[in-house]
C-alpha cells in the first residue's frame, strides 16, 4: 500500500521534472545566452545589419552607383516634421535643393528651397535592383518624388548617396568576414582534429607552419598577399581572394585550439568507451570529438569575424582590397583619407560608425556565446 | 573526552537557514538546523551530496558563496570573551577575519585548492602566522611552521618547509594543510571531507592524526563526511542531514547502533560491511535524492521511505523527537505520542 | 569453472620524458609481471591503492593500452582461446563484442551531446547488429533492464542524476551482450544511497545474463561483498590472490592485512591506534628495491630489501611474500589487533 502511495507522490514532481529537464544542449545554451543582455542587444543589432545588407536594394533609396552629379559633396539633410512656420507635418518631408555657384568663391553652394517640400513616401519607384539575383524589382522602401532628393547621410565627392552606399558596402564588409571565417574554420578544424588525434611528424610540420604564420606581422603579410591579386580579376574573384587572404592568418590559431581540445578529449572516458565498442577513427572524430569542440570553435569564430571585418576594411582603405565598382565600408572610408576631406566632408566618416557598431556587437555576441558554450557550468 | 564538561558549547547553531537565488526561484540549501559543537568535542555532519552539509560548514566561516546567503538563524561562537553571532558579522569585516583562521579553521577535500602553487608550504604558513601577528618576526614564525609540520608527523619537516605544494604527495599535502589550518591554534576545525580523495591506508593515518592533534591542541572539530564508517571512527556526536534538514542527531554510538530515522537506518543497511556474510543483495534505498528545487512536501524523505504513511508524512513536516538523552530524530515514528497512539 | 580470461605475466611500462626533445629519462613499470585468472561467471576484484596499476590492467585488457609482454588469453565463444596481446585488428574487434567496460565517472564516460538512444545504441550501430526501429526497441529493452524509464530515451545525460547516468553506462556496456564486463570503480563516484542500488543492479544482471565481472575497486567493503576472488596489487605487482572470503579472514600478505585494517568501520569508534601501513605508496617511477612493500611493512627483513619474492601458490591462493608461511596476519574477524610481532620473534621462528 505504501509503495503505491509513494509512487503516486513521486509521480507529481516527476511530471514537473519532465517539463523542465528535457532540454537539449542547444536549448540550454540558448537559454543561458539569453540571460546575457549585452549579447542579446549585440545579436539584435547584427540581425538588423545583416538583414539590411541582404535587402540593401530595397531599403536604400538609391542604387550604389547612382550619381547625382549636381549634388556632389552634399551635407546630410534630414527629414523634417516642422516647416519654417512651425507647422507640424505628420508625414516628414525634405526641402528641395538648389545648386548655385557662389560668384565670389566659385564654389558650388546648395541652398534650401523652402517652397519645395517633398513628403517622404513609402514604396516609391527607383532604379531597378535585385536581391541575391532572385527577386528583381524597382520598388524601394522609401524615397521622395523627383526632383526631390533624400540624402540622409549626405553624398560623396561624386554625388553618390552615402546611406545607400553604406548598405551596399555592408554586403561586402559583413560577409567577407563570414566567408573568411568559414574558410579558416574548415581548414583550422580539420587540421586541429587530424594533428591532435594522430600527432606524429605531420603534427610537427603543421605546428611549425602555424608558428611561422603567427610570427609574421599581420598587416604587411595581408598587404603582400593582397598585392598578389591580379588587377584583371573581376570583383567577385577579388572578393573571394580577399577572404582567402584573411583566413590565411586565422586558421592557425583555430587549429591549435582544436588540437589542444582534441588532445585532452581523445583520452577521455567517452572516447575510450566508443573505441572499446569498435568505433572507427572517423566515427570517433566526427561523432565524438568534433561536436565536443564545436561550441568552443563557434565562440572563437564569432570573435574572429570582427578582426576579419577590420582586416577587409584596412585592406580596402589602403586600396589593396575590394576594388570599385564594388563597394565596401573600407572603400567608403578610403575616400575620407585626407584631412582636407575630413574637414570639408565629415559625413564621409559615417561608415566608420557602422564598422565600430558591428565589431562591438560581434564581441558582445562572442562573449555571450563563450559564457553559454558550456551550459552545464553555473 | 573523559572528565571534560561536554555540555559547554563552543558553537551553537540555531534555526540556520541558507538560501540560494536561482533562475527557478529561491532554493533552500539549509533548512532551519540546530546543533551545537561542544568545546573539545567532535561532531560529524553526515549526508549525501546536496544535503547542505558543506554549506553549513561555509556558514560557520561566513563564507557562503554567491548566489547563496544566510537567510535567518544564528551561529553563536563562545570561544572569545563574550559570545558573538557569526551571522551578524559582515563576511569581510575585521571581526570575521579575526575569527577565520585563529579561532575557526577549515580543511578541504582537495588540499591543492587551498595552497598557492607559487609559494613554498613554509612561506604560506609563515604568511598566515604573520597576518595574525602571532610572532614578532619571520624567523620565529618559521620555527613555529617547522614545529607545526613536525606536529602533523611529517618526516624531516626542515626539508618539507621549503617544498612547493606540487612536490608533495596527496597524503603529505593533506598533512601540510592540517598544519596550516592549525598553525594559529584554532578552537574549532571544520574538516570538509578531508579524507575522501585519499587512499584507505592514508585515510586511516589522517584520521588518526586528526584525533591525536585534537587531544593535544584541545580543539573542537566539525567533521563533514558522507562516510558513516569514518563518522563512526572520529565523532562523538553525529548530525545526519537530508535535503537541508537535520533528520537525526545524537551520540555517535547510539545513532549508528540504534538509528531512529528511516533514512539513517536505510543508509546503515545499504553499505556493504567487511563483516558481512556472503549476502547476495544489499538493502538499497530506492529512488534518488530529489533536487532541492523539487523539495517534497512534508517529510523530505517520504518519497523514498519504506515506512511512508500516506496522508501524514507527505502533509506535515515531523518535528525532532527525542528518543533518549540528546538523541533526536525527525520522524513521526520517533514521536512517543504517535507511537503510543498507533499501538 | 573454465577461465574466461587469463592474464599471464603481463608487463607494461610508460616512459617518462622531459625536456624539449622528449628525451626518455626513466620509466614507470605500471604492470610488472601481472598474472591472474577470471573464471567464467564469477566476479574477480582487482584492488589496491591509487597508482598500483589496477586501472591500467583494465584498459590493457580492453585494448586501450598495448602490453609490452605477457599474454592475455580470452576464451571467445566464437574464436576460442585468443591472446589479446598479440591479437590483430580483426580478433580485437571480434572479441570486443564479448567484453565491455563500465567506467568510474558517468559524467565523463557519456558524451553530453548524445541522447540515451544514441549512447546506448552506439555499440549496436557501430557493429552493425541492429539499426532503425529494431535498435530503438533494443535500447528500450536495455533501459528497462537497468531500471530506467523508456521515456528517457531521447534525453541527454545531463537531465539525469548521477545514479541514473551510471545505469546508462551499464546499459551501454550490456548492449552487445558481452561475456566479460570490466567495471572500473563503477560506484565510487556515486552517492552513498545510490551505491547499493547500483551494486544490486550489477548483481541481478550477472545472474540474468551469466556475466563475468572484473571489478576494479579500492573500497574493500564493496570488494568483500561483491567478489568471489580478490587480486591485490601493489606498485604494479600482484601481491596476493585468492578467494575473497578466505583472504579477508586471514590475509597472507602484510599489505592485504594493512588494507583490511585501514578500512574505517562502523562501531570501531576511536578504537585507538590501528595497525595500518605506515607512510604512503612510494612513487612508481622509483619503486623500492626487493619487495616493493618493504619500507611500509612491519615485518620486513633484510631479504625483503634485497630480493623480489616470487608469487607462490599456497593452496588455492597465491602470495608474493618471503614470509607468507610464517606470518599469522589479522583479517576482518580480529578487531582487536594482535601486537605487532617484533622482528626478533620472527627471526627466532626459524629464519
Amino acid at each position: 500500500m505504501t509503495d503505491i502511495a509513494a509512487d503516486a507522490i513521486s509521480a507529481a514532481p516527476a511530471a514537473k521534472a519532465e517539463r523542465t529537464t528535457v532540454l537539449s544542449v542547444r536549448q540550454l545554451t540558448w537559454r543561458k545566452f539569453l540571460r546575457n543582455k549585452l549579447a542579446v542587444v549585440g545579436l539584435i543589432i547584427l540581425v538588423i545589419m545583416y538583414l539590411s545588407a541582404l535587402l540593401a536594394g530595397f531599403i536604400a533609396p538609391y542604387g550604389d552607383r547612382e550619381t547625382h552629379g549636381q549634388f556632389a559633396r552634399q551635407a546630410p539633410h534630414g527629414l523634417n516634421f516642422f516647416d519654417e512656420t512651425g507647422a507640424f507635418h505628420p508625414v516628414p518631408f525634405v526641402y528641395g535643393l538648389k545648386r548655385t555657384l557662389d560668384p565670389k568663391t566659385f564654389q558650388q553652394v546648395t541652398t534650401i528651397v523652402p517652397e519645395q517640400k517633398y513628403p517622404l513616401q513609402l514604396f516609391v519607384k527607383g532604379q531597378p535592383y535585385s536581391i541575391l539575383g532572385l527577386i528583381k524589382s524597382d520598388i524601394r522602401l522609401f524615397g521622395v518624388e523627383a526632383p526631390g532628393k533624400l540624402f540622409i547621410f549626405g553624398t560623396d565627392t561624386k554625388g553618390r548617396d552615402v546611406f545607400s552606399r553604406i548598405l551596399y558596402g555592408a554586403q561586402v564588409s559583413l560577409t567577407v568576414g563570414l566567408v573568411g571565417v568559414a574558410l579558416s574554420l574548415l581548414i583550422g578544424v580539420s587540421m586541429g582534429l587530424i594533428t591532435g588525434y594522430f600527432g606524429g611528424w605531420f603534427d610537427n610540420v603543421v605546428q611549425r607552419v602555424i608558428e611561422m604564420t603567427m610570427a609574421f606581422p599581420q598587416i604587411p603579410l595581408w598587404l603582400a598577399l593582397a598585392a598578389l591579386i591580379p588587377p584583371t580579376w573581376s570583383s567577385a574573384q577579388v572578393y573571394f581572394a580577399i577572404s582567402i587572404v584573411l583566413s590565411v592568418l586565422t586558421w592557425g590559431s583555430l587549429a591549435r585550439q582544436v588540437r589542444a581540445m582534441v588532445l585532452s578529449l581523445k583520452t577521455s572516458d567517452f572516447v575510450r568507451a566508443a573505441k572499446y565498442s569498435n568505433a572507427s577513427t572517423a566515427r570517433v572524430m566526427v561523432k565524438h570529438l568534433l561536436p565536443s569542440t564545436m561550441s568552443h570553435v563557434l565562440v572563437i569564430a564569432t570573435l574572429t569575424i570582427p578582426s576579419m571585418i577590420l582586416g577587409e576594411t584596412a585592406l580596402s582603405f589602403l586600396g589593396l582590397g575590394i576594388k570599385p565598382p564594388m563597394t565596401s565600408w573600407g572603400l567608403l572610408l578610403n575616400e575620407a583619407q585626407s584631412v582636407q576631406v575630413i574637414i570639408e566632408l565629415p559625413w564621409l566618416l559615417i561608415p566608420a560608425i557602422f564598422v565600430v557598431l558591428t565589431i562591438i556587437s560581434f564581441n558582445f555576441v562572442g562573449d555571450g556565446m563563450r559564457d553559454a558554450a558550456d551550459p552545464f557550468s553555473r | 573526552m573523559t572528565g571534560r564538561n561536554m555540555s559547554e558549547p563552543l558553537i551553537e547553531i540555531e534555526g540556520l537557514v541558507t538560501e540560494f537565488r536561482t533562475e527557478g526561484g529561491v532554493v533552500r540549501a539549509v533548512n532551519g538546523i540546530d546543533f551545537s559543537i561542544p568545546k573539545g568535542g567532535t561532531v560529524a555532519v553526515l549526508g549525501e551530496s546536496g544535503c547542505g552539509k558543506s554549506v553549513t560548514g561555509q556558514c560557520l566561516l561566513n563564507l557562503v558563496r554567491k548566489p547563496g546567503y544566510i537567510a535567518s538563524g544564528s551561529i553563536r561562537y563562545h570561544g572569545g570573551d563574550k559570545p558573538v553571532d557569526i551571522t551578524k558579522l559582515k563576511p569581510t569585516s575585521e571581526a570575521m577575519r579575526k575569527l577565520r583562521g585563529p579561532e575557526i579553521a577549515m580543511i578541504f577535500q582537495e588540499p591543492m585548492t587551498s595552497f598557492d602553487p607559487l609559494f613554498t608550504v613554509g612561506e604560506q604558513i609563515i604568511e598566515m602566522l604573520m597576518a595574525h601577528q602571532r610572532f614578532p618576526n619571520r624567523r620565529e614564525a618559521r620555527e613555529h611552521a617547522i614545529e607545526m609540520l613536525r606536529k602533523v608527523r611529517l618526516p624531516s619537516p626542515e626539508i618539507i618547509v621549503d617544498r612547493y605544494p606540487h612536490q608533495l604527495s596527496g597524503g603529505m599535502r593533506q598533512r601540510v594543510m592540517i598544519a596550516l589550518a592549525l598553525s594559529c591554534g584554532p578552537k574549532l576545525l571544520i574538516a570538509d571531507e578531508p579524507t575522501t580523495a585519499l587512499d584507505v591506508t592514508t585515510e586511516s593515518q589522517i584520521l588518526d592524526l586528526l584525533r591525536q592533534l585534537q587531544g593535544e591542541m584541545d580543539m573542537a572539530m566539525m567533521f563533514i563526511t558522507h562516510d558513516l564508517a569514518v563518522a563512526s571512527e572520529i565523532a562523538d556526536e553525529v548530525v545526519v542531514m537530508y535535503l537541508g534538514y537535520i533528520v537525526e542527531r545524537g551520540p555517535v554510538a547510539e545513532v549508528l547502533s540504534a538509528p531512529q530515522h528511516p533514512y539513517t537506518q536505510a543508509l546503515l543497511d545499504s553499505i556493504p560491511k567487511l563483516t558481512d556474510s556472503a549476502s547476495t543483495r544489499l538493502n538499497a534505498i530506492q529512488g534518488m535524492v530529489p533536487t532541492p528545487d523539487q523539495m517534497p512536501s512534508g517529510c523530505p524523505f517520504h518519497t523514498r521511505c519504506t515506512k511512508f504513511m500516506a496522508g501524514l508524512c507527505d502533509q506535515k513536516l515531523p518535528g525532532l523527537y527525542e528518543s533518549s538523552a540528546g538523541h533526536v530524530a525527525r520522524c513521526f515514528l520517533a514521536d512517543p505520542q504517535f507511537a503510543g497512539a498507533a499501538a | 569453472m573454465t577461465a574466461l580470461l587469463e592474464v599471464r605475466g603481463v608487463k607494461k611500462s610508460f616512459s617518462l620524458s622531459s625536456g624539449i626533445f622528449g628525451k626518455t629519462t626513466g620509466e614507470v613499470r605500471a604492470l610488472d609481471d601481472v598474472s591472474f585468472t577470471v573464471p567464467a561467471g564469477s566476479t574477480v576484484g582487482l584492488v589496491g591503492e591509487s597508482g598500483c596499476g589496477k586501472s591500467t590492467m583494465g584498459h590493457t585488457i580492453m585494448g586501450g593500452l598495448q602490453a609490452d609482454a605477457g599474454e592475455i588469453i580470452f576464451n571467445d565463444p566464437e574464436l576460442g582461446q585468443v591472446d589479446l596481446v598479440k591479437a590483430d585488428k580483426y580478433v580485437r574487434h571480434k572479441t570486443r563484442l564479448n567484453m565491455q567496460m563500465i567506467f568510474q565517472d558517468p559524467n565523463s564516460s557519456l558524451n553530453p551531446r548524445m541522447t540515451l538512444l544514441d549512447l546506448i545504441g552506439e555499440p549496436l550501430l557501430i557493429n552493425r547488429v541492429l539499426k532503425g526501429k529494431a535498435l530503438e526497441d533494443r535500447v528500450a529493452q536495455l533501459l528497462e533492464q537497468v531500471g530506467l524509464s523508456t521515456r528517457y530515451m531521447r534525453r541527454y545525460p545531463h537531465a539525469l542524476s548521477g545514479g541514473q547516468r551510471q545505469r546508462v553506462v551499464i546499459a551501454r556496456a550490456l548492449a552487445l551482450n558481452p561475456r566479460l564486463v570490466v567495471a572500473d570503480e563503477p560506484i565510487s563516484a556515486l552517492d552513498v544511497s545510490i551505491q547499493a542500488q547500483t551494486l544490486n543492479l550489477m548483481k541481478d544482471l550477472q545472474a540474468e545474463r551469466q556475466l563475468t565481472y572484473l571489478f576494479v575497486a579500492h573500497d574493500l567493503g564493496v570488494v568483500n561483498h561483491f567478489t568471489d576472488t580478490t587480486v591485490v596489487m601493489y606498485l604494479g605487482r600482484v601481491v596476493e590472490t585468492g578467494p575473497t572470503k578466505a583472504m579477508f579472514q586471514r590475509p597472507l600478505h602484510p599489505y592485504s592485512e594493512a588494507l583490511i585494517a585501514s578500512v574505517p568501520r562502523i562501531g570501531a569508534h576511536k578504537s585507538g591506534t590501528k595497525r595500518a601501513a605506515v607512510g604512503e605508496v612510494p612513487s612508481a617511477a622509483n619503486p623500492p628495491s626487493g619487495c616493493h612493500f618493504h619500507p611500509r611493512c612491519p615485518y620486513a627483513q633484510d631479504i625483503c630489501r634485497a630480493t623480489v619474492p616470487d608469487l607462490r601458490t599456497v593452496g588455492d591462493r597465491s602470495v608474493r611474500c618471503h614470509f607468507a608461511d610464517e606470518l599469522n596476519l589479522a583479517g576482518i574477524d580480529s578487531p582487536a589487533v594482535p601486537p605487532i610481532p617484533s622482528v626478533a620473534s620472527i627471526s627466532e621462528s626459524g629464519l
